[in-house]
């Protein structure tokens, strides 16, 4: 039996953490009051009897073999309480300590059970509120993505508005000044669109709008920017056209698109647009002069009947 | 060349012997299956060039490292840190103990219940590492619990090369839990003697090995 100071075991039933004190044989010897009230059992009922015996929460194997080491090879170990729930008590949250040490050829195990519970408390609430934190960062974000696909582009047909437009239009014409290249700008207006609305009401209308603005995205380049201008009024910027004819190409791709605009069984409209063309550098060298110049040329091609697409030729 | 091959092969071979043993301890622990493997061991005595010593350093994960730091002592004396990704240290830590994924994985906050994980982890891996240093040698070690830090790497490094004299078993390990592959080091420092004295004894086996 170890022979220790009975002073020094009172001084341990003072600390604040529970201690155990075990032999080779893994009996207890000591057993303090801060493991009384972790675990419920008494000193008395404690010593002397087997530490897994008293402790069956202990007896997994992998506590057996770290004990072992502990005695054999003189090993610490360190048991969190985040890992190991209910190792010494299922009601606490506790971390375990486990060291050797040797008394006259004696060697012994001393296990420290510190209680983390209010420490484990305190950080999962920290976590709760900085998870809460994390969603409502997270919502704003979202909800500042909207309020930019807000001002940014049109809530009908969800194309570009103007404002985006114009953005986009400086850009690309900075970009083509500075490069050399040429620009193209289409303004685009559907055919007879007042006497679609007043003969099938504005929800049609905006029905007509929609498709159109598909039919444009559909049948455009990749890096074109299609834009509702107002209305049934679109703007298409056209960067990087190698030659002024190859407005052609887009626009004969648009005319033989698909222009019916099924509204219900009895209702199917038949939709044309009036195309006008401008070009920087040749028509003009500012954003207004070329939407101008297009404004223009569409008017031309709607004079002539509609269902066109003319560019702006300089008188 | 060859000869010393062999004998970093036979180190491999034991160090790989005392991580088997800390994965099995942790899988049972964490009840998941856990594969720890020592691929590559290099040994670095600053009386090399600080070229190649920082070519080994480069080799080691990136950015912010959580290092756990263990001494050791009696007939040999160094300290034993392991270290790992910071940034991979969230998804190991849920793993761990079994909680669903937190928003940000790279997440670099910590909270002391967290360190006290890799604390636990750390010991178990360290102790096994120079458990078998240990063994090999046939001596008896006295431990402490390692203290986990967060380091950046460059002042992991700077504070290692301000020893004047040293010796590094560097080992490269990599930790396999879930799926989830995290590439680490362990960096022993051992005084000349003690290196040389495991060199030794792992000489020793070889000439047993190979009469």
């Amino acid at each position: 039996m170890i022979y220790m100071d009975r002073r020094l075991f009172q001084i341990l039933d003072h600390i604040n953490e529970g201690i155990i004190i075990i032999d080779e044989k893994l009996n207890i010897i000591y057993w303090n009051t801060q493991m009384e009230k972790l675990t419920n059992i008494k000193q008395e009922k404690a010593i002397n009897r087997n530490l897994y015996e008293r402790l069956p929460s202990l007896d997994r194997n992998y506590f057996r073999n770290a004990i072992d080491s502990v005695v054999k090879k003189d090993y610490k170990y360190f048991f969190s309480s985040s890992i190991h729930k209910g190792l010494i008590t299922d009601s606490r949250k506790v971390n375990v300590r486990v060291n050797p040490f040797k008394i006259d050829n004696s060697r012994y195990v001393l296990i420290e059970c510190i209680d983390v519970t209010s420490q484990a408390l305190r950080i999962e609430q920290l976590k709760k509120f900085s998870n809460e934190l994390y969603l409502l960062n997270k919502e704003l974000k979202e909800k500042e993505k909207e309020i930019e696909k807000l001002a940014y582009y049109d809530q009908l047909t969800g194309l570009a508005n103007r404002t985006l437009f114009y953005n986009m239009a400086e850009k690309f014409l900075e970009e083509a000044k500075r490069n050399n290249t040429k620009l193209g700008l289409m303004f685009i207006d559907i055919d007879q669109f007042k006497r679609i609305n007043d003969k099938y009401g504005h929800k049609v209308g905006d029905q007509v709008v929609v498709e159109v603005a598909n039919l444009l995205e559909k049948n455009t380049r990749k890096h074109d920017i299609v834009s509702r201008y107002g209305g049934d009024e679109f703007l298409i910027l056209l960067p990087n056209i190698k030659h002024y004819n190859n407005y052609k190409i887009i626009a004969s791709r648009i005319a033989i698109a698909n222009r019916r605009v099924i509204v219900s069984d009895d209702i199917q409209i038949d939709i044309s647009l009036s195309i006008g063309v401008s070009f920087y550098p040749r028509d003009g060298e500012t954003i207004d002069d070329l939407i101008f110049k297009a404004d223009k040329a569409m008017y031309c091609a709607k004079n002539r009947g509609g269902n066109e697409c003319i560019h702006y030729i300089t008188k | 060349m060859h000869e010393k091959d062999l004998t970093y092969d036979i180190l491999k071979e034991i160090f790989n012997i005392g991580v088997g043993k800390a994965a099995n301890m942790l899988s049972e622990i964490v009840g998941k299956k856990i594969i720890l493997d020592i691929p590559n061991i290099t040994i670095l005595e600053s009386k090399e060039d600080d070229e190649e010593i920082y070519k080994h350093f480069s080799a080691l994960p990136q950015g912010a490292l959580m290092v756990s730091s263990m001494k050791f002592g009696e007939k040999i004396t160094g300290e034993a840190n392991l270290l790992f990704p910071a940034n991979k240290m969230r998804i190991f830590i849920n793993l761990c103990i079994g909680q669903p994924e937190y928003m940000n994985e790279e997440d670099l906050n910590f909270t002391d219940m967290d360190f006290d994980i890799i604390r636990e982890v750390g010991n178990i891996i360290l102790n096994s590492i120079i458990g078998e240093i240990g063994n090999t040698l046939d001596i008896s070690l006295k431990y402490t619990l390692p203290e986990v830090r967060l380091f950046n790497k460059s002042k992991f490094e700077i504070g290692l090369k301000d020893k004047e004299e040293f010796c590094i078993l560097l080992l490269y390990i990599s930790f396999i839990i879930d799926d989830v592959k995290i590439e680490g080091a362990v960096i022993i420092n051992l005084t000349i003697d003690s290196l040389n004295e495991l060199m030794k004894m792992t000489k020793d086996i070889e000439d047993d090995l190979y009469g």
